[in-house]
């Protein structure tokens, strides 16, 4: 074959024109199936009960309703040390603080009848089998899932993985359907690029309530987990498996808490791999890819956390976090932090200085998970071996 | 779209939503298209961007970035399109893969080759990739505006379209081979 140019900017936007001047529409009739989809749809109201929109008298009745139940909660049943795990000399004893109101996060109805926990989907003699524990899944308690791949080919699979002790096959999540995190009041200056900055850290910025399976091998660390980007090589003869473990551990995104009860399209995917008589592509990128889906639901019967933007709008409160963020140069070796503590019901809400050469130190605020009330100021070293990374 | 159309809409008018739809949805419809080459897909892809907007609405702070906000939407639904069609196909890769008949009016002969070519080597791109080329060099936006769109900074649109373009490229080499 002739070899042929590459393709101009000129040649990519013809075609690209091409294929959208060849979509046909019915513009009535699509408009008739969207109007039809559209009964019945209840449009999602902001829940946020902080800025603008807050009369002034219901602004402080619900304060001081606030106060008191964080009094009361302060008084009854003290805050287990958050992230404690290392020293924390200057822990600094605060009054609670009036934050934001518990607000319900609209319910999704779970279906009656059974659910699937099984899901497969094969391509060119290889297999991919998700099952899960249970299905529905409880937020707040883990579930596990199996992954299995087996090679039903006549030759050996090859597959491609990072440098792990314990290399990762398939990759389970997916996102809550219909449900997104709130998002937060009105900040500016330094607060505002913090926030901006931890919801972006956390996943979270385009409100995307993530569920993910942590491989086995990673189960009980903290934070993000991972190793390097590098690409090794494994083989599985024809007629094996290898079957492995993963565990969601019952929360949302990386230490987000508790997801509300929604449906996710779990997906299963393995990548990188293919078939040793076929040979390594020349572009991995191109090889292919399977993904299993499964539609799983969360059990969110724990409910009334604040969500995370709101948790650090409530964090943002406290005048030392402020003051400290605003001497700062933000994400040059100062890191946000926040994190959800479902032992404690508190956030974690603050600033890593990573002080390099020196001993890493956090400032963090401890936000009540319900009621958004400022619970501690706590400054103290941070242990990446222990506390993990943001 | 009207600043007063979407805060009607968004107080729960829907008059004013049916209103915005009717001015988005040929925009939305090929956009979809483009991206997935599938009249199908596109359709449902369609309906599911206008009914999580309408859910959604209220959620919307800046009225002004509605138009962002939209092509947000329009480009996860694309990828969800496209993650369920991975899903549910069981198919060999012996057989052509990904087969999307974006044809149109790409003529007869070698143009019609070309098109079919470009075609299959568009359909091996990840929709993240699709979106980019889309966005830039069809919907003809700036770096600044896609940075807007798909909310991540201008240097990683750049990197984004550089890598886009050079995954487009080597999917037509092999096709070509």
């Amino acid at each position: 074959m002739v070899p042929r140019a590459p393709l101009d900017d000129d040649g990519l936007r013809s075609h690209l024109a091409r294929r959208a001047g060849a979509a046909q529409l019915d513009e009535d009739a699509l408009l008739a199936t969207i109007a039809s989809h559209l009964e019945n749809q209840v449009q999602r109201r902001r829940r946020l009960t902080r800025g603008a929109a807050w009369r002034p008298a219901l602004a402080i009745a619900i304060a001081a309703l606030v106060v008191a139940v964080a009094a009361v909660f302060v008084r009854l049943a003290p805050i287990t040390p958050p992230v404690a795990q290392t020293p924390g000399p200057t822990t600094v004893a605060q009054s609670p603080s009036p934050g934001l109101t518990p607000v319900p996060t609209p319910v999704a109805s779970l279906p009656s009848g059974p659910l699937d926990t099984t899901a497969s989907a094969s391509i060119d003699g290889v297999q991919v089998t998700i099952e899960l524990e249970r299905n529905p899944m409880p937020a707040g308690e883990p579930t596990w899932v199996m992954t299995t791949v087996t090679n039903t080919g006549a030759d050996d699979l090859i597959w491609l993985h990072g440098p792990c002790a314990q290399p990762t096959t398939v990759t389970v999540g997916g996102t809550v359907d219909d449900q997104n995190w709130r998002d937060g009041g009105d900040q500016s200056g330094a607060s505002l690029r913090f926030r901006s900055m931890a919801l972006a850290q956390a996943g979270v910025a385009d409100g995307a309530i993530v569920v993910s399976f942590v491989p086995e091998a990673f189960v009980g660390k903290k934070g993000t987990y991972g190793c390097g980007d590098m690409g090794l090589e494994s083989s599985l003869a024809p007629g094996k498996s290898i079957k492995q473990r993963a565990r969601w551990d019952g929360g949302a995104g990386t230490l987000l808490g508790p997801p509300p009860t929604g449906r996710v399209e779990l997906v299963g995917s393995f990548r990188d791999f293919w078939r040793r008589s076929a040979g390594e592509p020349t572009d991995p990128s191109t090889s292919p890819a399977i993904d299993v889906p499964l539609t799983a639901w969360i059990d969110g019967r724990v409910g009334g956390i604040i969500h995370p933007a709101e948790a650090i709008d409530a964090a943002l409160l406290d005048s030392r976090l402020v003051a400290i963020l605003e001497t700062r140069d933000l994400g040059n070796a100062n890191s946000p932090v926040l994190r959800y503590d479902p032992a404690a019901a508190v956030w974690e809400v603050g600033l890593l200085d990573e002080n390099y050469g020196g001993e890493p130190q956090v400032h963090l605020v401890v936000v009540d998970g319900h009621t958004g009330g400022i619970l501690q100021f706590v400054e103290r070293t941070w242990n990446f071996n222990v506390d993990g990374f943001p | 779209v009207e600043p007063q159309l979407i805060e009607a809409a968004r107080r729960g008018d829907r008059e004013a939503f049916d209103a915005i739809v009717r001015t988005r949805l040929d925009t939305v419809y090929r956009t979809a298209f483009t991206i997935l080459g599938h009249e199908a897909d596109a359709k449902d892809a369609t309906q599911e961007i206008f009914v999580a907007a309408w859910r959604n609405l209220p959620s919307l702070r800046d009225l002004n970035r509605f138009d962002a906000w939209l092509g947000r939407i329009t480009i996860n639904a694309c990828r969800m399109a496209l993650r369920r069609r991975a899903g549910v196909r069981e198919i060999s890769i012996d057989l052509p893969e990904a087969r999307e008949p974006a044809s149109g009016d790409a003529g007869t002969g070698a143009a019609a080759a070309d098109a079919e070519v470009f075609d299959r080597a568009f359909a091996r791109l990840s929709v993240d990739d699709r979106a980019i080329l889309v966005l830039h060099h069809h919907q003809e936006l700036g770096i600044a505006e896609i940075a807007g769109r798909l909310g991540i900074p201008a240097g990683t649109v750049k990197s984004r379209l550089h890598r886009a373009r050079g995954a487009l490229q080597r999917a037509l080499d092999r096709e070509n081979r």
